[in-house]
């Protein structure tokens, strides 16, 4: 049984194949990848442009930071549905977004049910 | 493996792409950061790379790739927090260089053996290599300590030339820069020597808490259970931090109280992340708070200092602890000053006599009389340094009566007075470890089972009093229990079921000897081997640590109503200095020190009545018994019988009760300060009468009477 229905997802990492995992994991629970972003700035603009229903932030890019991505939707979205990615060097980062508004958080390297635990927390399923 | 196998073989291709694309970017990188080892934002790139090619490896299990991404990551940290490291060590970019050739080699062996993913002993030795660039470059850092050093070294000779508030001034940043440098050290070989110590609040408690409970976790050990203790942990350092934060620290208090508080609105779990976010703010919080060192073994100083920035502005209180056998050292020659400023006096008797110019003789008695107060303050400050409070040890109790009586199914209550009594340092361990026993027998064996208790009429919740008094020269600590105290024929004959006694030493042995048994290893009436007694060591090494300080034990039985242990210990064992009368006996000469003395009286022979081997004299309505201190000492016989109208002189001893004692002495020679130095040869401690020796200023040994015995004679 499919965690979502149709909610779409942005998926913002410079790492392509980080994405595609990530588009994989969600498509598979039932959510739409509404679209996908590879550096801070990109994140910024693509989020104002489909307004999605969760975003997955990778915290090390080039451009923007993660942190400032963050920051920059949820002083304009303070509603967003942001869940950082992190490795572990990140954990203080991580947990500053937290504060900062950011739902949950998924570690690398992925685990699938890890990030349904957190996406079901973050959506409040 | 984290995601579907079908996942990943589609994947895995994308995969190898995007390593070979990081691969050709950080070539350029490379050569780019050879011509601008300082540029700030190529470092942060290959910081990056490295750590995508870390992340992404793991999650296709390529072992080998992320390892060396792993290691050349942290090599990135380094250098992206101080950028000066590449210049000074240019060799890693040829690191960097050979580490990509290995990232290509995979990458392309990858492509017909898809099992080449894990670690060679190529790739196990580049990762050495690595380490010992890593190391190399945090070597510096000792080696940079190392120079600190010697600098402080050659400050210290500058001191003696300096003016008072230079020399001050020099001193602390000297303390501040050392307490540094032991710090700097001591992060290197391990911290558990280390206590942390935070606006006078010591969190060395907390902070062990968590940093187990952390490595519990990180060991993968930690059930997910457990997230409570770590949130309680946490909160107790957070409560003992927030009541004494101060500015430098509040952000990362806060943090911690961020942290904390969204671990529990996000209901986040025990993982590597969270487990790292406090790991990382606790070892910041660390390196803000005071902390104490103990010096590795071979005894240097303890310093206690904060690692920040020396703020003379605010002096916080310094202290610097020192090795015990260094302050026993002190005290030794404080002590032999103690006598020479005695000689002080002794010489100026004698150029009294010798009619020295008045005016040199009373700027030599202004000095001597200066430099024996100093010397007195010397002292007291110094023993001062010896003392702590005994609620050191009587914290902890509250928690252990609560633990063993919830262990053994008992009710008690603990009653604590006295905390603040001050007690010989170097006593602490061994008078813990009495109690700890003491108090576990008043739990274990004196208390009774609450219907026990109900049964013979008395409250269902037992009682655990410990009361710590201070005597003249003693401390006294009772555990007392209103238990089933002992009951003496059961122990004596649980002591002769094993063996310890005879049935006939039982028969003959007082009440007093047969409450000693219970301190005999292995005669506890219940089994000895539980965890309720502590540190398993036999109650019987117990005794013999509290003999070595001269302590001394006391029991009180009240058969059916409970039993009360005390211990009465030397306020110090090393030093003690008291004013004391000299008298001569004889040939010889003896001290008594002044405490014992009531009144020095003079007695015309006539008045002295004799009856057997008996002496007694008045004095004020008081019959004054005499001690034959001269026929007692084997001495020779006292000559009272001397012509009428002839008088002596005769010390009235200080008596507990009505009845007095004076002891007859040739002669009075007067009244001075001595150091009581105890008898270190056993032989000596069993002499009867005396109980320690002392140095006069012209260099004579003489013995110190021991009042009390001579008043039981």
């Amino acid at each position: 049984m499919p965690l979502g229905s149709g909610q779409r997802v942005l998926i913002v990492d410079d790492s392509p194949i980080m994405r595609q995992m990530l588009v994989k994991i969600f498509t598979d629970e039932g959510f739409t990848v509404a679209g996908e972003a590879a550096d801070g700035a990109e994140a910024v603009a693509r989020f104002e442009e489909l307004r999605p229903d969760l975003t997955t932030l990778d915290i090390v890019m080039p451009k923007m930071r993660g942190i400032e991505v963050l920051e920059q939707i949820m002083a304009k979205y303070p509603d967003a549905r942001i869940i950082m990615a992190s490795s572990v060097s990140d954990a203080r980062t991580v947990m500053h977004c937290l504060k900062m508004g950011a739902r949950q958080y998924i570690a690398k390297p992925y685990d699938e049910a890890k990030i349904m635990s957190a996406v079901k927390k973050a959506l409040d399923l | 493996m984290s995601v579907t196998d079908e996942n990943l073989a589609e994947l895995f291709e994308q995969y190898k792409d995007e390593v070979r694309e990081t691969i050709g970017t950080l070539d350029n990188e490379l050569v780019a950061i050879e011509q601008d080892p300082t540029s700030s934002e190529t470092i942060f790139s290959l910081f990056r790379h490295m750590h995508s090619l870390k992340g992404s490896s793991k999650m296709f299990n390529v072992d080998n790739i992320a390892h060396i991404a792993h290691r050349l990551e942290d090599l990135m940290s380094l250098i992206d927090k101080n950028n000066a490291i590449l210049s000074k060590h240019p060799r890693i970019v040829d690191l960097l260089f050979k580490g990509n050739d290995i990232f290509r080699d995979i990458i392309a062996r990858l492509e017909d053996d898809i099992t080449y993913s894990h670690l060679t002993p190529d790739h196990t030795a580049f990762i050495g290599e690595i380490q010992a660039q890593i190391d190399k470059i945090n070597r510096r850092d000792s080696e940079l300590v190392d120079a600190a050093r010697k600098i402080l070294d050659d400050l210290e000779t500058l001191v003696p030339t300096l003016e008072e508030n230079e020399a001050d001034n020099l001193k602390k940043a000297m303390a501040e820069l050392s307490a540094g440098l032991t710090l700097a050290t001591l992060a290197e070989e391990g911290s558990h020597q280390i206590r942390f110590h935070y606006n006078g609040v010591d969190l060395t408690d907390d902070v062990r808490a968590l940093e187990e409970l952390l490595e519990k976790f990180k060991a993968g050990q930690g059930k997910p259970e457990e997230a409570r203790a770590l949130t309680e942990v946490v909160g107790n350092l957070y409560n003992s931090l927030a009541d004494v934060a101060t500015e430098d620290a509040q952000q990362l208090i806060a943090e911690l109280g961020d942290g904390l508080h969204m671990f529990k609105e996000r209901e986040l779990e025990i993982d590597q992340i969270t487990v790292e976010f406090f790991t990382a703010v606790l070892h910041d919080l660390k390196e803000k708070f005071q902390v104490e060192v103990l010096a590795p073994a071979g005894g240097q100083v303890r310093q206690k200092s904060s690692k920040s920035a020396p703020d003379f502005k605010e002096p916080q209180t310094k202290t610097i602890r020192v090795d015990e056998a260094k302050i026993d050292q002190f005290l030794d020659s404080v002590g032999k000053l103690i006598t020479k400023s005695e000689n002080l006096n002794h010489l100026q008797f004698s150029f009294r006599q010798a009619g020295l110019n008045s005016n040199l003789m009373r700027d030599f008695v202004t000095v001597s009389r200066t430099i024996s107060n100093d010397i007195v303050n010397l002292q007291r400050s110094i023993m001062e340094v010896r003392q702590v409070e005994v609620n050191n040890i009587l914290k902890k109790f509250p928690r252990l009566v609560r633990d063993i009586s919830h262990k053994i199914g008992k009710e008690a209550e603990l009653n604590i007075s006295g905390e603040r009594v001050p007690i010989d340092k170097s006593l602490l361990d061994d008078v813990e470890q009495a109690m700890v026993h003491i108090v576990r027998n008043a739990l274990d064996h004196g208390l009774e089972t609450p219907d026990e208790r109900l049964a013979a009429g008395k409250n269902r919740r037992g009682t655990v009093n410990i009361a710590v008094t201070q005597e003249e020269a003693s401390i006294y600590i009772e555990v007392a229990d209103d238990g089933r105290g002992l009951n003496l024929e059961k122990v004596k004959s649980k002591a002769v079921e094993r063996g310890a006694i005879s049935p006939e030493q039982a028969a003959a042995m007082s009440d007093t000897e047969a409450e000693m048994l219970i301190f005999r290893s292995g005669l506890s009436t219940k089994d000895e081997a539980t965890d309720l007694s502590g540190r398993g060591v036999g109650m019987d090494v117990v005794m013999t640590n509290l003999k070595k300080w001269n302590g001394e034990v006391i029991i009180k039985n009240h058969s059916g109503q409970g039993l009360a242990v005390g211990l009465r210990l030397p306020v110090t064992n090393t030093l003690l200095t008291k004013e004391a009368i000299l008298l001569r006996v004889g040939d010889s000469i003896f001290c008594l020190p002044l405490e014992y003395v009531s009144e020095i009286v003079t007695v015309p022979s006539e008045a002295i009545h004799h009856h057997k081997d008996n002496s007694v004299f008045r004095h004020r309505d008081m019959v004054i018994a005499v001690v034959n201190i001269k026929e007692i000492l084997g001495l020779g016989r006292s000559d009272y019988g001397r012509p009428a109208g002839d008088s002596r002189a005769f010390i009235i001893l200080q008596g507990k009760n009505e009845s007095r004692q004076a002891i007859m002495a040739d002669e009075i020679l007067g009244q001075q300060k001595i150091v009581i130095k105890e008898f270190e040869l056993e032989t000596f401690r069993k002499l009867p009468y005396f109980n320690g020796l002392t140095l006069l200023g012209d260099g004579r040994v003489v013995l110190i009477l021991d009042s009390e015995k001579l008043m039981t004679c």
